[in-house]
């Protein structure tokens, strides 16, 4: 009978997040369920591609800087303001925070927070601390020790054990993280190194490395339709895709995919914003 | 109806009550329960269908038979020929007028979907069910699916209290 309810429930609309709630209100055991790790993985599985509930953005106020949730569905969260929390980076339905230690004054705090169920939890500081340019994403924080060095290091924070990991050092001159949301592909993260340098950390092996640098230009990694690694570059209203291929001397390398104009989809009201 | 043509594989299916069912191969495949003990070589005469009975297995069956892809003279799929807009839009007006049952039938025909792994029967007979759920009307799902509700009415007040926003 179980197995039946599960059946039933995978179709309910992910563009309606309400339902599952209410699906959990009907009895213990339905809770329990979709609350599960299993039902959730099968229901991501299920319905592909996650709705949009919100996005977070970050503001200046009376408060030197604070994120706000902004809902794009019915969802709301208990408290959209988030004051003096930085946010950093999202994945899977959590997003991690950079924010400053009440108690000791100049470290900054990690905290993940899961907007569904507004549970919030801090992460310990890595031993011994960064000792200077400091980038952190989900489920891993990245840093960067840059005096004159060059030395690229990441540690890797584990929620089921709480711990940090090894440190792993890479010796570049010039490929020093960037503050920015990195892009989880495979079994790697990708952070954006200054000079257009893409960094890439195995989550399994630890392994640290540097892949060469696209032509200077704004922009930011991104997830390609197809799952792989992308850069998209930036200038004005056109956006340049870039994609992580395999070539033909089986080298990997950017690959140039397709130029998209924003004005051809936007309207003139919303470009000029 | 699909009609029986020579050359076609058949399969026999029986029902607990002793019924048998003789349907194309390609049909009983629908089913990705029977395809995987065809493909197991476990069918070799009769396949029996535990715990769904003659009544909701003919339906089944019928179900199975109008969604099945059928193929022409050339062995190329109809939709070539037809248009699949027209056959998808004949398909829903089909669907529609399948799930016109009562409440005892929609919920054997779950079962049975889910049992013989249907996925377009199952998230046709389950889409009554999410609908309801989505008006927000939970008794009447307790009901259909003869759900207890096991909370404490304090319980399930916090439950709507902290989430309000999906109450409105």
């Amino acid at each position: 009978m179980e197995d039946l309810v599960e059946q039933i429930l995978l179709r309910l609309p992910p563009k309606d997040p309400a339902c599952l709630v209410r699906a959990s209100v009907v009895c213990k055991p339905w809770r329990r369920l979709v609350a599960g790790p299993a039902f959730r993985r099968r229901y991501r599985e299920f319905h592909r591609r996650p709705h949009l509930l919100g996005v977070l953005q970050i503001l200046q106020g009376d408060e030197p800087y604070y994120s706000r949730f902004v809902p794009t569905s019915v969802f709301r969260v208990v408290d959209p303001v988030l004051p003096c929390w930085l946010v950093v980076d999202c994945r899977h339905g959590r997003a991690l925070f950079a924010t400053t230690n009440p108690h000791i004054e100049g470290t900054l705090d990690l905290v993940v927070w899961e907007p569904m169920t507004d549970d919030q939890r801090r992460v310990p500081q890595p031993s011994p601390e960064p000792e200077d340019y400091v980038d952190y994403a989900a489920a891993v924080a990245f840093v960067s020790t840059d005096k004159g060095k060059g030395v690229t290091s990441a540690r890797l924070y584990s929620s089921e054990t709480g711990a940090w990991n090894e440190t792993t050092s890479l010796h570049h001159p010039e490929a020093n993280a960037h503050f920015a949301a990195s892009v989880h592909v495979g079994d790697a993260l990708y952070f954006r190194g200054i000079g257009n340098y893409t960094i890439e950390y195995q989550l399994t092996t630890a392994r640290l490395s540097v892949l060469e640098a696209l032509a200077k230009c704004n922009g930011r990694l991104v997830t390609m339709e197809d799952g792989g690694l992308g850069f998209a570059a930036v200038d004005n209203t056109i956006i340049t895709l870039w994609a992580r291929e395999t070539g033909p001397e089986g080298a990997e390398t950017w690959t140039h995919r397709r130029v998209i104009d924003l004005k051809t989809l936007l309207s003139e009201d919303a470009l000029s914003h | 109806m699909a009609t029986r043509e020579a050359g076609k594989k058949m399969i026999m299916l029986k029902s607990p009550d002793g019924m048998e069912f003789e349907v194309e191969e390609a049909v009983a495949m629908e089913s990705q329960t029977i395809r995987k003990m065809i493909e197991d070589d476990c069918a070799d005469t009769a396949i029996l269908i535990p715990n769904i009975n003659s009544k909701i297995l003919s339906r089944v069956i019928e179900y199975c038979n109008k969604h099945v892809p059928t193929t022409g003279a050339t062995g190329a799929a109809a939709s070539d020929t037809v248009a699949p807009a027209a056959l998808a839009e004949d398909l829903k007006i089909w669907d529609a007028e399948f799930i016109k049952v009562n409440r005892a039938t929609r919920f054997n025909l779950i079962q049975a979907a889910s049992y013989l792994n249907i996925k377009g029967l199952l998230d046709l007979t389950s889409q009554t069910t999410i609908d309801t759920i989505s008006d927000n009307s939970l008794e009447e799902i307790r009901s259909f699916l003869s759900t207890k509700n096991d909370y404490l009415p304090e319980e399930e007040q916090t439950i709507r209290r902290e989430n309000q926003w999906a109450f409105q």
